[in-house]
């Protein structure tokens, strides 16, 4: 059986941070997603994703059975997407 | 379906309750007014009694008409023109600019006009922001009150659109956990155990029709909450990462790159000509046209045609206004055809309903109902488990006033509708009238203590309200079904004649549940005996 604390760690994860998550994701996809002929495709596709990953990830932190394989692959994510978005807004405004 | 241990198994369930319990009762005020703005067109064209002679404004000559509202309008408007039809058939012009608002969004700005398209005869006219303005147009202030508590819950920028966001995720996660905690789906799908307990034959009927219903759920909830989101906070989002926070390239760049700007004032072309060559590509008229930076060397005129031959895509083509040439086909977004624009190409009739006619809209009308169903039927099963605890009473009896008493309070809206329309400013009392029966609701469910009374009486006047609206619409001015049928329009005996068999249908379900002699004291149980 899960502890309290156990369970308390899977809610912030499965609720704010995945919330946050595909925030990020979704961000980080306007940065990294292939543009398209008409240069739109990383700007509408990523938006169109953005419930499915908040559903997707949500699910994910539910029930992946290892609580701490899912907050290793949770904070991975989010911090991928932080670098990525970081650093994009760090190459913007130096011009 | 998949394979899950026990505890999953637990929490998919819990996770499938609570979005229910949580949020069900929104959720289902969305899904019921989504299904009723499916309709939203031919509710507009009921209840305006629309002259279906005048399809539409674009199959008028329009030229004369809009140089005659340029020359009433300020030049600094004629950045862009926004031209479409009305629930009466009429022409709405739309001349405008765009501002910054208090929130340093930008807003469209600019005078509107209703002419009739036919004589050239200007209606009405005012001066404002794009909601200002459009919220004039009382003939359509009843089906865009449905479309509004549909897309924002009639709750102000851009928090409405964030809250039915949030429910469209709710939703897909309600579905997606329902869909695989099923062990046996497709036995599932195909048991209905009616003679078993009471509880299981809810279970079965509830478990039917949700996992049918379940693949419209989630395009239904996928495409509304990529609307809300988008609409709310997404495309600022993306402006931020894509254009440094410029919102107005973001959209100029979704719009497609605009031509070379020229500001030498310039002849305008016949539009007419360029409107007909539209229609005769598609074989359909317009139901928007667009004009940017009129009076100019590069003056463009967008044409947008609903999707025909049953194909899911809506038609666009780009003119040079100054020049009276054909540009090109437009995609939905950005200058050339893209992966995004062909998948939004499909998002927007995924979501309307509107590919295929009246027969999809009528599918998409039906399959909210059942999904109306699933909603309520799923909050019923989780309570009648709880019955014993006092706590979830409060819950189920709040079930009872918002999924009886919406439809009721929907029918209060168009009472407010068609008795403004004798005394005039039907956008204000629209909603007045929603908000008013809605009150009247709550009272009720705080005062009447039998719970199974409330509910009959709020079906009981929603039937008779059902049944007084086609009565009403004709006594406010609205054209009988002869005078409609002679002009073409058989929206208007259509839907009173649907209004006439729900009404029809819930006298039908009072009376199979024994209901009315409880309800209505002159008819006596013999009474009714005598009748069957």
């Amino acid at each position: 059986m899960a502890s309290r604390k156990q369970k308390i760690v899977r809610w912030i994860f499965a609720g704010p941070v995945s919330f946050v998550n595909a925030i990020l994701i979704m961000m980080g996809m306007a940065v990294w997603f292939p543009k398209g002929t008409a240069e739109v495709d990383n700007i509408v596709l990523p938006l169109l994703l953005f419930p499915l990953l908040v559903v997707s990830i949500f699910l994910y932190a539910v029930l992946d059975r290892k609580l701490s394989r899912m907050v290793g692959v949770m904070l991975a994510l989010l911090a991928l997407h932080a670098v990525i978005l970081a650093r994009h807004f760090a190459v913007i405004g130096g011009g | 379906m998949f394979s899950f241990q026990k505890i999953e198994t637990q929490k998919l369930l819990a996770i499938h309750g609570w979005s229910g319990v949580t949020l069900g009762l929104l959720l289902y005020a969305i899904v019921l007014t989504g299904a009723i703005a499916v309709f939203a067109d031919e509710i507009g064209e009921w209840s305006a009694g629309r002259n279906a002679e005048h399809h539409s404004a674009f199959e008028y000559r329009i030229a004369p008409i809009i140089r005659h509202l340029a020359t009433k309008t300020d030049p600094k408007y004629y950045e862009e023109v926004a031209l479409n039809t009305n629930a009466t058939g009429d022409l709405i012009a739309f001349f405008h600019t765009h501002v910054k608002n208090e929130n340093n969004t930008l807003e469209d700005y600019g005078v509107w006009f209703k002419v009739n398209p036919a004589t050239g005869e200007v209606r009405e006219q005012h001066e404002g922001t794009g909601d200002e303005v459009f919220a004039q147009d009382g003939e359509s202030a009843l089906s865009r009150f449905l479309v509004d508590m549909h897309v924002q819950l009639c709750l102000p920028d851009p928090w409405g659109l964030l809250l039915t966001g949030i429910l469209g995720v709710a939703m897909m996660v309600a579905a997606v956990s329902g869909f695989i905690m099923h062990k046996h789906l497709f036995r599932d799908i195909f048991t209905l155990r009616k003679h078993r307990s009471p509880l299981l034959a809810k279970r079965d009927i509830h478990t039917v029709a949700g996992s049918w219903g379940l693949p419209f759920a989630f395009i239904l909830a996928l495409t509304g909450s990529f609307f809300s989101f988008a609409g709310s906070v997404g495309l600022s989002m993306m402006a931020m990462v894509a254009f440094g926070g410029d919102r107005e390239k973001l959209i100029e760049r979704l719009r497609g790159v605009p031509p070379a700007e020229n500001d030498t004032p310039a002849q305008m072309t016949n539009m007419d000509a360029l409107i007909a060559d539209a229609s005769t590509r598609t074989g359909i008229a317009p139901d928007f046209v667009g004009i940017t930076h009129y009076g100019r060397a590069d003056a463009n005129l967008t044409t947008v045609h609903p999707s025909t031959d049953g194909s899911i895509q809506r038609w666009s083509f780009e003119y040079s206004l100054a020049e009276g040439t054909f540009l090109q086909e437009k995609p939905r977004i950005g200058k050339t055809p893209s992966l995004g624009s062909a998948v939004l190409d499909f998002v927007g009739p995924l979501h309307f309903g509107n590919f295929a006619g009246l027969l999809s809209k009528a599918v998409w009308f039906a399959l909210g109902f059942s999904m109306c169903y699933v909603v309520l039927s799923g909050l019923n099963l989780w309570l009648t488990r709880r019955a014993e605890n006092p706590s979830w009473r409060f819950l189920g009896r709040f079930a009872v006033v918002i999924g009886n008493g919406l439809p009721l309070a929907i029918v209060g809206s168009c009472f407010g509708y068609f008795l403004s329309l004798l005394y005039g400013q039907p956008a204000r009392w629209t909603p007045i009238g929603f908000v008013s029966i809605a009150v009247l609701i709550v009272l009720g469910g705080s005062l009447v203590k039998d719970v199974q009374r409330l509910k009959w009486s709020l079906q009981l006047f929603t039937m008779f309200g059902l049944v007084i609206l086609p009565l009403l619409r004709h006594l406010t001015g609205g054209p009988g079904w002869e005078q409609a049928l002679q002009t073409g329009n058989v929206m208007i005996p259509a839907l009173d004649v649907v209004l006439l068999m729900g009404g029809a249908f819930v006298l039908h379900t009072l009376h199979k549940q024994g209901a009315l002699p409880q309800l209505i004291p002159f008819i006596s149980q013999p009474a009714l005996r005598g009748v069957k």
